[in-house]
């Protein structure tokens, strides 16, 4: 019987803690819903094996609930885009500013629905994309498989550390499945202030 | 004995010889039409010209065109319907959507992009034409190879690289642009690889699913069961506040089934008692009720005629015939007036045999004359008349008299009738006023647009309206076809037409596959292009600039090395293929290019369809090429009804001339014989004129009922002119005219376009040549012939 027990929790790790996961995410969700607008720094480390070392940018991350992003590099180069109910425009050194929309464009469908989605930290959404497991409690940090597998041929799995200030990622990993690693760093967060007009219709 | 005296003894048959007769042709009839009925279609081809090889074409080009097998379901959100909760219900209505019916939904195993991506770029020497070399060959130095270095990196680092780290490895110097550039109409597109089945609008207020359907529109019971299984499916998943509209030639065939359905139940009812009202007021004997034997009967008859003769029958040839064939009721209504004014003994049959002769040979010569029309279901519907006709003769001749003999003394109604004789004075009058509507003739328009004669209900209208919005520019209407032997033929013609496009500037201005899925000897001839661009010392300058400016950007030297492998002279790519398409999980580029008749689509990407069909008109200097527009098609439809009006009033009335020629020797006589069905057709086509209404084919459909009935009108009241005895033909003329305008009236007053459009012309024409029967052709019978004395005329009247 004892046997029995011990292969039931190694199967359902979950059931030995009393399924503290969704109670977890639940009460992130909970934090998150009280979060309206979010400003923050960024610096991204991109691991790519077609490059001798690390890539890394920096620049500036805008979000206003529900639906409102700008995503914005300052450095090495600038670039970036901003979206707001599905249209906005995106940049860069060489293109200058150009119109985007998310309907009919997948790439920028889904580049805009994850990151809205981690923003929101809305769970029912991430849940219905990926399996998530809590690697760590304090500080949190939850990690994402994505389940389709069409998500997988591009993301193997995500890792998102929360920081100890509520609702906030502090730190956002991709792992690709050619070994290839991405890992953004947030810093300088604030929530709920009031952001610069404009911000997520144009450069 | 001429062919319109009565010969010396005309047989009266028996009652029960009659109906012994008459029993066993019925029944025989009745079990060749019963054997026939699996034979019969309800295919509207059968209304549309064939004689145009034009129009045949391009309406087989529209039959086959990727859109024609598919079902477009729209569900819309109401105005407290969330977008989320729109999509929930489409994603499961797409996956609900019952295989049997439908066995592709477009999008339902959406398509991983950045395999998508991949298999495109790995082909890349394939895409490539000889301009894009050209263009590389323009910009083959370091400083650009360097530039897009920069690019690559900021590419690589930049929010999207995770999606374009493949198109920086096997595509350094950015030549995706070269076939990216001709697909920036395919956004427009949607339908082509909608997410998870369904397509959402920008509003996100209404989600569009496309789904390939295997029932043939044509069958009417298959169709019935495929829209009832929606119907489960929307009934078991869809929630009250998200409503659903099924789009496609099925569901316009099952609405305008139901209004027929709804129709028929009105019309036939109102005809019907308006009928029985004309009998019960004029008539009244019950013995009159055997007139309507001669409609019934001569259709049966006629019906199974067509069963022998055509192997392939059309319902709706049958269901003119059988309105057509209403105009039999006249030849029994003669007949009866006969019995009524005949003495004991006498056979009625003697005293209608001429005029009914010449009147049935007549019409059925006019008739004849349609079997000239480039209308396959006008010239069935001729044979149909023809037989008919025939033997409305034969039962109105040798089986009605002896069922409608006189038993009962005093006067009828059709004895006492009389039309008034007021001298030429109405003659003139009438001549004037046909003057008048033949100056107006001439501004008729014709009408070829088949949403015309079709029933298009608003609920549907509105919906492909807002599907036009969803799956962009393909539902549009102007396309061109490129149609080869095969696909890969009309691949190859569709490349050449898209270089076409190309150098006349407009390519832009269209959606076209060729792009992405160029022919594969196209594909070949790009590849040798290719290998021949990429020289030995090329491929070496390549590695160098590549290490050189790669290093300057942090690229590994080896960062490239896909790109150059494909610039070996040994790499053959995999030719794209609308089967490799599939694999990678894109059916929809070629589901939505090709068609079933394996003919290559590419769709205007405008809303101007004029304009785009003159952009592309020179595209038709290539063989196999042709340019569809439901504008053009509906001009040469509008061209052909012109045409066959023109034959059927032209030849039918220099046939119907001819024959009354024959009968009437004189002049004045065949003027007037003539005056009745030039009245039908002059004051339908005035009337049209100066009412702005244009002439479709469904009116023109009637005209040759309306000249028929017209020309029989003529001739029974000459030959009551001539005659010197009470036969009651006024009484008949006013009885027939009276009981088809009614039964015509109730058709015009029907929810149907085709049906409403047939019942106007013929109430229009039918009524106009009864006026004139009756009150300006009898103006000589006061004066001449008259046997009866003044004031036995005066009491009648």
């Amino acid at each position: 019987m004892k046997r029995l027990i011990l292969v039931f929790l190694l199967l359902f790790p979950a059931a030995a803690t009393g399924f503290p996961e969704e109670e977890i995410l639940d009460s992130l969700q909970r934090e998150a819903r009280e979060i309206k607008t979010i400003s923050s720094r960024f610096v991204q480390k991109k691991d790519l094996s077609m490059f001798e070392n690390t890539l890394r940018s920096k620049g500036r991350f805008y979000f206003r609930d529900p639906d409102c992003l700008r995503w914005e590099y300052t450095a090495p180069y600038e670039q970036g885009f901003a979206l707001c109910k599905k249209k906005g425009v995106k940049w860069d050194e060489i293109s200058g500013e150009q119109k985007i929309s998310t309907t009919g464009n997948p790439m920028w469908e889904i580049l805009s629905e994850q990151l809205i989605a981690w923003s929101r930290l809305d769970m029912a959404r991430l849940q219905k994309n990926y399996r998530i497991q809590v690697k760590k409690k304090d500080p949190l940090v939850l990690t994402l498989v994505p389940k389709a597998e069409t998500m997988r041929n591009a993301i193997s799995e995500l890792v998102i550390r929360m920081s100890r200030q509520k609702g906030v990622i502090q730190e956002i990993t991709f792992f690709e499945p050619d070994g290839d690693r991405t890992r953004i760093e947030f810093n300088s967060t604030q929530t709920n202030t009031s952001l610069p007009q404009g911000i997520f219709s144009g450069k | 004995m001429s062919l319109f005296s009565p010969p010396g003894r005309l047989p009266q048959p028996s009652r029960k010889i009659a109906f012994f007769l008459v029993s066993i042709f019925s029944l025989a009839a009745a079990a060749c039409i019963y054997l026939s009925l699996d034979r019969i279609s309800e295919d509207i081809a059968v209304m549309l010209p064939d004689n145009d090889p034009k129009v045949a074409r391009d309406l087989d080009f529209f039959r086959g065109s990727p859109w024609a097998d598919k079902v477009f379901i729209l569900l819309e959100a109401g105005p407290n319907t969330g977008e989320q909760r729109l999509q929930n219900a489409a994603g499961a209505f797409a996956n609900q959507l019952p295989g049997e019916y439908f066995p592709r939904v477009l999008g339902l195993n959406r398509s991983d992009q950045t395999v998508v991506f991949r298999y495109f770029l790995e082909r890349l020497p394939l895409l490539l034409g000889p301009d894009a070399l050209s263009e590389l060959e323009d910009e083959f130095n370091y400083e650009a190879v360097r530039k897009r270095m920069r690019e690559n990196r900021a590419l690589a680092g930049g929010s999207q690289g995770i999606f374009f780290k493949d198109a920086v490895r096997l595509d350094p110097l950015n030549l995706r642009r070269f076939f990216l550039s001709g697909l920036k109409n395919l956004r427009g597109l949607a339908a082509l690889d909608p997410k998870e089945g369904f397509t959402l609008s920008k509003n996100g207020q209404d989600a569009l699913i496309t789904a390939a359907c295997s029932v043939d529109p044509t069958d009417s019971k298959k169709s019935r069961e495929m829209l009832d299984a929606l119907d489960k499916v929307q009934a078991n998943l869809l929630p009250p506040d998200i409503e659903c509209t099924v789009v496609s030639a099925h569901a316009y065939s099952e609405a305008n089934a139901r209004i027929i359905r709804s129709d028929m139940n009105i019309v036939l009812g109102l005809s019907a008692a308006g009928l029985f009202l004309v009998f019960g007021l004029f008539l009244r004997r019950p013995r009159s009720l055997w007139i309507l034997l001669i409609p019934a009967l001569s259709l049966l008859w006629a019906a199974a005629a067509y069963c022998l003769v055509f192997p392939v029958l059309s319902g709706i040839v049958l269901g003119f015939g059988a309105v057509l064939l209403g105009l039999t009721l006249d030849f029994g209504v003669h007949v009866y007036a006969a019995a009524e004014t005949s003495g004991e003994g006498e056979n009625p049959a003697r005293k209608v045999f001429a005029p009914l002769m010449a009147s049935g040979l007549t019409t059925c010569s006019g008739f004849l004359v349609l079997s000239l029309s480039g209308i396959s279901g006008i010239r069935q519907l001729s044979f149909l008349a023809v037989c008919g006709i025939a033997a409305a003769c034969f039962l109105a001749l040798f089986v009605l008299p002896g069922l409608v003999q006189k038993n009962r003394s005093g006067p009828a109604f059709l004895a006492r009738f009389s039309p008034p004789g007021r001298g030429k004075r109405p003659i003139v009058f009438w001549s004037l006023f046909l003057l008048f509507l033949a100056c107006a003739s001439p501004f008729i328009s014709f009408s070829g647009d088949l949403k015309n004669v079709g029933y298009f209900p608003d609920r549907l209208r509105g919906a492909e309206e807002r599907i036009k919005e969803i799956a962009g520019p393909a539902r549009d209407g102007t396309m061109i076809v490129a149609a080869g032997a095969d696909v890969q033929k009309s691949l190859r013609l569709n490349d050449l037409l898209y270089r076409e496009l190309q150098s006349q500037g407009v390519s832009r201005e269209f959606v076209s596959s060729s792009p992405l899925l160029p022919a594969k000897k196209t594909q070949g001839e790009n590849l040798e292009t290719w290998h021949e661009f990429w020289t030995p010392k090329k491929k070496e300058q390549l590695r160098e600039w590549l290490t050189r400016a790669g290093k300057e950007f942090g690229f590994r030297p080896e960062a490239f090395t896909p790109f150059v492998r494909l610039t070996d002279q040994r790499t053959k790519p995999e030719a794209i293929t609308p089967e490799g398409l599939s694999r990678i999980g894109l059916p929809g580029l070629a589901e939505v290019f090709i068609g079933s008749n394996d003919a290559v689509y590419t769709y205007s990407a405008g809303r101007d369809q004029e304009a785009a069909a003159a952009l592309s008109s020179t595209a038709e200097d290539l063989p196999g090429v042709h340019v569809l527009s439901e504008a053009g098609i509906g001009r040469r439809l509008g061209q052909s009804v012109k045409k066959d009006l023109l034959l059927y009033a032209g030849l039918g009335f220099a046939v119907i001339a001819a024959f009354l020629l024959l009968v009437f020797r004189r002049p004045l006589d065949i003027f007037l014989a003539f005056l009745p069905p030039a009245s039908a057709v002059l004051a339908l086509t005035g009337l049209f004129a100066l009412f702005s209404v244009p002439l479709n084919l469904f009116h023109a459909a009637g005209v040759p009922l309306a000249i028929g009935l017209g020309v029989d009108y003529g001739i029974f009241m000459l030959f009551w002119e001539r005659s010197r005895d009470k036969s009651g033909t006024p009484g008949a003329v006013f009885i027939s005219g009276l009981s088809t305008m009614l039964a015509f009236g109730a058709l015009a007053l029907a929810g149907h376009p085709a049906l409403s459009s047939l019942g106007i012309s013929v109430l229009i024409g039918v009524g106009a040549a009864s006026i004139c029967a009756l009150f300006v052709l009898p103006f000589r019978k006061n004066t001449n012939n008259n046997p009866q004395k003044p004031t036995e005329q005066r009491r009648l009247k």
